[in-house]
């Protein structure tokens, strides 16, 4: 289990991450959200031992990963870029791999190179983007760790790729229990693998959840009334249904609230409207509306 | 299956040998034309729908549940694990899990701890997919009451509407 | 999956075998190059040059006159040599290239974001996945040096050749080779380490390694820029004290052999021929390295992985740094500037230009732009500080560096040298002019001593220090570098040593030249020069009429040519020449001319390109008598004792002492005409012509042209100016006073 508990990060006198806590449970898939510069990166780094914590502390099982060579065997870091020694081809790097990481395996490294289609002898720097990422998650995965964390990897990855990726990782949550952490900014992706997911702006978190229980617990709705509601209606809505968002025009409303779709539902028969739905919402417009319920600006958010 | 898998069109949907199933004899028809789980078990045969709002926890349920209850799967089969079909499908081993872990609760599958999960000899699976239908035939009804309709319009509709699929069946 | 590692050394140790292995083979390639070059270039060389020696040196039909060790030493010399000179180039440059390489492909690493990000999180502590790399460095250029070394001791071996010191020297070196390649590694290393990026590294490192050297070297000029009498205190092996490129670039120097304290089993020492470094110089190296190295290895656990690719790291070195290079500039470049200028204006303004440009330009580089700059220059101003201090302490005469005289109770004895003119005209100024007061004897096989003159007895150190404190009068302060002061150009200098009771030494070096209204001085040296121990070193007082080897004429017909005529004195003759002479310089009216200093001043050490004063001299002639070396037998009873007392009996009696020989001054007009006379009946007359050509035409009659008259063809118009140079302008260096030109 990862705990992080008021970690604090600063490279000069800029504060990357500030006080932040969470956890993140054994064998979950965690999609980490945010902005470019939120501090995705700072913390999956911090998670993987390469930066030091300047205030609180991160528990990798109990450990702090900081030097700490038990944990980091346990840990492999993708970052979006990932860098490879000067006139390396993958054997060298799986050669790295293999010296250092005990969990490392053989058979699963053949394997995923077959899947993947990469040619181990040839020099990384000769392959394209995308392969040169191939590779480097095929020396991740191969390390076979308990803890991956990938920075925006799927985003650079061809579709069929992609997929591929996400039922080799599925596969290895499902056999060891392995935890993932991804951070992306692109929430389709992350909706429809993560089942947890957390967001993170400037430095803090902003909320961070299981996603089902996310997604049941919010819920917009139009409906028309007529006549339209009135002030009093309005405000028994609101108490009723925990109203994160309303809108009105005319005798049309719009409203999105933290309730089940069943609550919704009755509460606004209830009023009788001419027409009603009620919809879930995608996780992208779940952030928007929370982000702007906290108050932040929709346009800095997710650029 | 290769091309299937590697074909990009059905990037909103994703479908591995699912044929529309009809549905008048279950036993054999299937048996010669579907090859089962039980001869590879790695095969799926669910839609799940990445565009639709729905969670897909509550997709594989439907699936399951439909499958199950058009004769698909028989009482006592055994579905493919979670690790396989998560992999299969390349979804969050949690969220199949999840799928079957409410299944479970409602009495559609039976876990063997060691062996996997089955179908639930009882079939509760018809038994579910005919509340899943009353519900929505419940919102629907709804849905026309609020929009207008008397209730003794929709009542009308409703015996005229069943009138006439009776009388196509009779032919 | 299931390896175990139960206790945490277990898993360091492991960490760094893992570290150590994949190191190997990440440098695999250079190394391989490296140490088949080295590996093989050595024996190679060694047995090349072995075999294209061996015929020279085994064959004794060539040394005639040696014996047979001396000729095995020189063989054995000579192979060694030519090993060094090898060294020096094919082994040390790639060694240092390859050291380079292996730094920037091994630790590399840490100077950009992506490759940090990969190594800082594998599973291994920093300090194993440092010293990893550095123990693969080290051995991968060890080793091959180490073989390299035996393969050429074998080579020696199987050829027979008898290195010096029976092969201890090869291993002498390697030992400090070995020594200083640890060192270079760490310096690199720790250069690497501290910095943020490759670029400041390699800026770093350049300072620090150009930068030391050349401070000192600085400091040394400034010093002795200002200060009159300045020695310098600097030890040479400070040169290189922060610069290991260059103290073991030195190794490979022939001048190079101090290894002290080391003995064979006979008790015979084995000092004097072993390559290296000096025990202390051994010990600094070895006490660097360690310290580096603990601090390296301390600040990498620090260094925090966000200060890849980030300038700004190790702020307490980059300050030293850029202080050392600013001082070392400025003051350098002020003493350019001020000596092309002679301007002390120029002096000051360019420390102050020089120390702020390079202040700015390395600030420039580390901060990437202005930016930061403003916050450096509080810096700067300390540096200014400094430098300011410093140059009034120099001002102000060096913290009492330049008046110090010691008093004569603390003197134990004193040796000193004297400028080659005096200001009076006596006699004994004159032999003093023509002896400059030093021994110069060779003796037993090919040993040659020079000494100066040494009082032990107080009156006589008395006569030094009032000396010394004339010329010191002569420098009253403050003390500026240049302009129209005092000047400190000349090109002979007085220089004293002093013996104090306390074992130390006092040295002063007075580069003062000499005017007229210099009586003062003058009467000092001259009473100096009467001291009867200072007749001693002078040769003149033991002389006899064969001593003499002949007598030599010549004449400067125009700028570059002169015409001369050389003849080799029989007995009688030498009898005459050397009684007439006598005669003239003993009696009253014996004149060492005055006026020749101007000329001498004039043409000081720049006289080679000098040639208009020359033209003086056209039309002069100048007549010179040649001395024989002086044999031991031929001392008088005091100075034989004082050989016994320099070299020891034994050498003693096979001394040889070079005898200056004498000008004849104007006044001697019979001994000149005496000369001239014997020249022209017998001499074997020469000339040189414009390309430097010696031609001698045997029994041609001499053909020189009258005394005053100029060759009508090749003459240039001569300055009206009545200097007389009786001072000898070419040199004369051999017992029968052939000239050498």
């Amino acid at each position: 289990m990862i705990e992080i508990l008021d970690y604090t990060k600063r490279f000069d006198n800029v504060v990357a991450l500030n006080q932040i806590s969470f956890q993140i449970q054994e064998g979950c898939i965690f999609g980490l959200v945010g902005s470019n510069g939120a501090g995705k990166s700072t913390l999956l780094r911090s998670l993987c031992g390469v930066y030091a914590a300047d205030g609180g502390e991160i528990r990798i099982d109990g450990e702090t990963p900081y030097e700490n060579p038990r944990v980091k065997d346990q840990v492999v870091f993708v970052p979006d870029f990932p860098y490879y020694l000067p006139q390396a081809s993958l054997r060298t790097m799986a050669d790295l791999y293999r010296r250092v990481y005990s969990g490392w395996s053989k058979d699963e490294f053949q394997r995923l190179c077959s899947l993947f289609g990469l040619n181990q002898k040839m020099k990384l720097h000769n392959m394209s983007k995308g392969m040169q990422r191939q590779a480097a998650l095929i020396c991740a995965l191969a390390a076979q760790p308990k803890y991956l964390l990938l920075d925006e990897v799927f985003d650079g990855l061809d579709p069929v790729m992609r997929q591929l990726l996400k039922r080799i990782v599925s596969d290895q949550v499902a056999e060891r229990n392995m935890t993932v952490v991804i951070a992306s900014h692109n929430l389709r992706e992350l909706e429809d693998f993560c089942d947890h997911v957390g967001l993170i702006h400037q430095g803090g978190v902003v909320f961070e959840q299981e996603l089902d229980t996310l997604k049941l617990g919010i819920h917009k709705a139009q409906a028309v009334f007529q006549p339209p509601l009135e002030q009093q209606q309005l405000q028994w809505l609101r108490e009723q249904l925990n109203i994160v968002k309303l809108d009105t025009s005319g005798s049309m409303i719009s409203l999105v609230a933290r309730k089940d779709e069943e609550t919704v539902e009755q509460v606004l028969s209830e009023l009788h409207p001419v027409f009603s739905e009620t919809l879930p919402l995608s996780l992208e417009e779940v952030f928007i509306s929370e982000m702007e319920a906290v108050g932040y600006d929709l346009d800095k958010i997710l650029s | 299956m290769l091309d299937k898998r590697r074909d990009s069109s059905k990037k909103f949907t994703k479908t591995l040998d699912y044929r529309p199933v009809p549905v008048y004899d279950k036993g054999v028809l299937f048996r010669s034309i579907h090859p089962l789980w039980r001869d590879r078990g790695d095969r799926v045969f669910l839609t799940l729908n990445y565009k639709s709002r729905k969670p897909l926890c509550d997709q594989l349920c439907d699936g399951v549940i439909r499958l199950a209850a058009c004769g698909g799967l028989e009482p006592g089969e055994q579905l493919p694990s979670v690790r396989s079909l998560a992999q299969e499908l390349g979804i969050n081993p949690n969220t199949v899990q999840k799928a079957y872990r409410i299944l479970e609760s409602q009495g559609v599958l039976e876990t063997v701890p060691g062996k996997g999960s089955f179908l639930s000899s009882e079939n509760n699976a018809q038994e579910q997919l005919r509340l899943r239908t009353k519900k929505t035939l419940g919102v629907a009804l709804q849905e026309a009451l609020d929009r207008g309709l008397t209730v003794e319009e929709v009542a009308d509709f409703c015996a005229e509407y069943l009138q006439k699929k009776k009388e196509e069946d009779a032919l | 999956m299931t390896s175990t590692r139960s206790s945490r050394d277990e898993r360091k140790n492991g960490a760094f075998r893992r570290v150590f292995w994949w190191q190997l083979r990440n440098n695999r390639v250079f190394s391989v190059f490296f140490g088949l070059w080295t590996i093989l270039s050595m024996p190679i060389v060694t047995l090349s040059t072995i075999l294209g020696n061996q015929a020279y040196y085994t064959d004794m039909t060539n040394w005639e006159g040696y014996t047979a060790e001396s000729v095995a030493q020189l063989y054995g010399q000579t192979v060694y040599y030519n090993l060094l000179a090898f060294l020096r180039t094919g082994v040390f440059l790639v060694l240092m290239l390859y050291l380079v390489v292996y730094c920037c492909n091994s630790f590399g690493y840490m100077h950009t974001r992506r490759s940090v990000d990969l190594f800082h999180a594998l599973p291994v502590r920093r300090r194993p996945l440092l010293l990893g790399g550095y123990v693969v460095g080290l051995l991968t250029s060890i080793v091959p040096l180490a073989i390299g070394f035996g393969l050429c001791q074998v080579v020696c071996r199987a050829y027979n050749v008898p290195l010096p010191n029976a092969a201890l020297s090869l291993w002498a070196l390697f030992g400090c080779c070995a020594l200083m390649t640890f060192a270079c590694l760490t310096f690199m290393l720790f250069f690497l380490v501290t910095a943020g990026t490759l670029l400041d590294a390699a800026v770093s490192l350049t300072a620090t390694a150009v930068g030391w050297p050349l401070l000192w070297d600085v400091l040394n000029a400034t010093m002795n820029q200002f200060l009159p009498g300045y020695v310098s205190v600097i030890p040479d092996a400070f040169y290189t004290a922060l610069c290991p490129f260059g103290a073991f670039y030195q190794l490979f120097s022939t001048n190079y052999t101090i290894l002290t304290g080391m003995y064979y089993a006979d008790g015979s020492s084995i000092t004097a021929d072993l390559p290296g470094l000096g025990i202390w110089s051994i010990l600094w190296w070895v006490l660097f390295t360690v310290a580096l190295l603990l601090v390296t290895v301390w600040y990498y656990g620090r260094r925090k992985s966000e200060h890849a690719e980030n300038s700004f790291c190790a702020p307490v070195l980059r300050g030293a740094v850029r202080f050392l290079l600013s001082v070392a500039v400025g003051l350098g470049l002020a003493d350019i500037l001020g000596d092309m200028t002679n301007s002390n204006q120029v002096y000051f303004i360019s420390v102050l230009v020089g120390s702020l440009g390079t202040y700015t330009i390395i600030q420039l580089i580390w901060a990437r732009g202005f930016r930061k700059f403003w916050r450096a220059v509080p810096a700067y101003l300390l540096t200014l500080v400094a430098c300011v201090g410093f140059l009034y302490c120099l001002y102000t005469g060096g913290l009492g560096y330049v008046t110090r005289i010691p008093d004569l109770d603390n003197v134990v004895s004193v040796s000193f040298s004297l400028p080659d003119m005096a200001g009076d005209t006596s006699k004994e100024c004159y032999l003093a002019a023509h002896g400059v007061g030093a021994l110069d004897v060779t003796y037993g096989d090919y040993n040659w001593g020079y000494f100066n003159v040494e009082f032990t007895d107080a009156a006589e150190q008395s006569t030094v220090l009032a000396l010394h404190q004339a010329v010191l009068e002569k420098y009253p302060g403050p003390y500026l570098p240049y302009g129209d002061g005092v000047s400190q150009y000349s090109t002979v200098p007085i220089e004293v040593t002093y013996t104090l009771a306390n074992g130390s030494t006092l040295k002063r070096a007075y580069y003062v030249p000499l005017y007229e209204d210099d009586e003062n001085i003058f009467s000092c040296i001259a009473a100096v020069q009467k001291c009867d121990t200072y007749q001693l070193y002078d040769t003149f007082y033991s002389m006899k009429a064969d001593d003499l080897n002949g007598v030599y004429v010549s004449q400067y017909t125009s700028e570059y040519d002169y015409d001369a005529s050389n003849y080799e004195l029989t007995d009688e003759q030498k009898e005459q020449v050397w009684s007439t002479f006598l005669e003239e310089l003993n009696s009253a009216d014996f004149s060492y001319d005055e006026g020749r200093d101007e000329y001498i001043i004039e043409t000081d050490s720049e006289y080679d390109e000098d040639y208009e004063e020359l033209e003086s001299l056209a039309g002069e002639r100048s007549y010179y008598i040649s001395m024989n070396d002086l044999k031991y037998a031929d001392l008088n009873a005091e100075q034989q004792a004082l050989l016994v007392r320099l070299l020891g009996e034994a050498d003693a009696a096979t001394a040889e002492v070079y005898s200056y020989g004498f000008s004849v001054p104007e006044c001697c007009v019979k001994t000149r005409a005496l000369m001239e006379e014997l020249t022209e009946a017998n001499g074997e007359y020469y000339w040189y012509d414009e390309d430097g050509e010696y031609a001698a035409a045997a029994g041609v009659e001499s053909d020189l042209p009258a005394e005053g008259e100029t060759d009508p063809a090749d003459s240039v118009a001569a300055d009206a100016s009545t200097d007389e140079g009786d001072v000898v302008v070419t040199a004369f260096d051999t017992a029968d006073g052939s000239a050498v030109g």
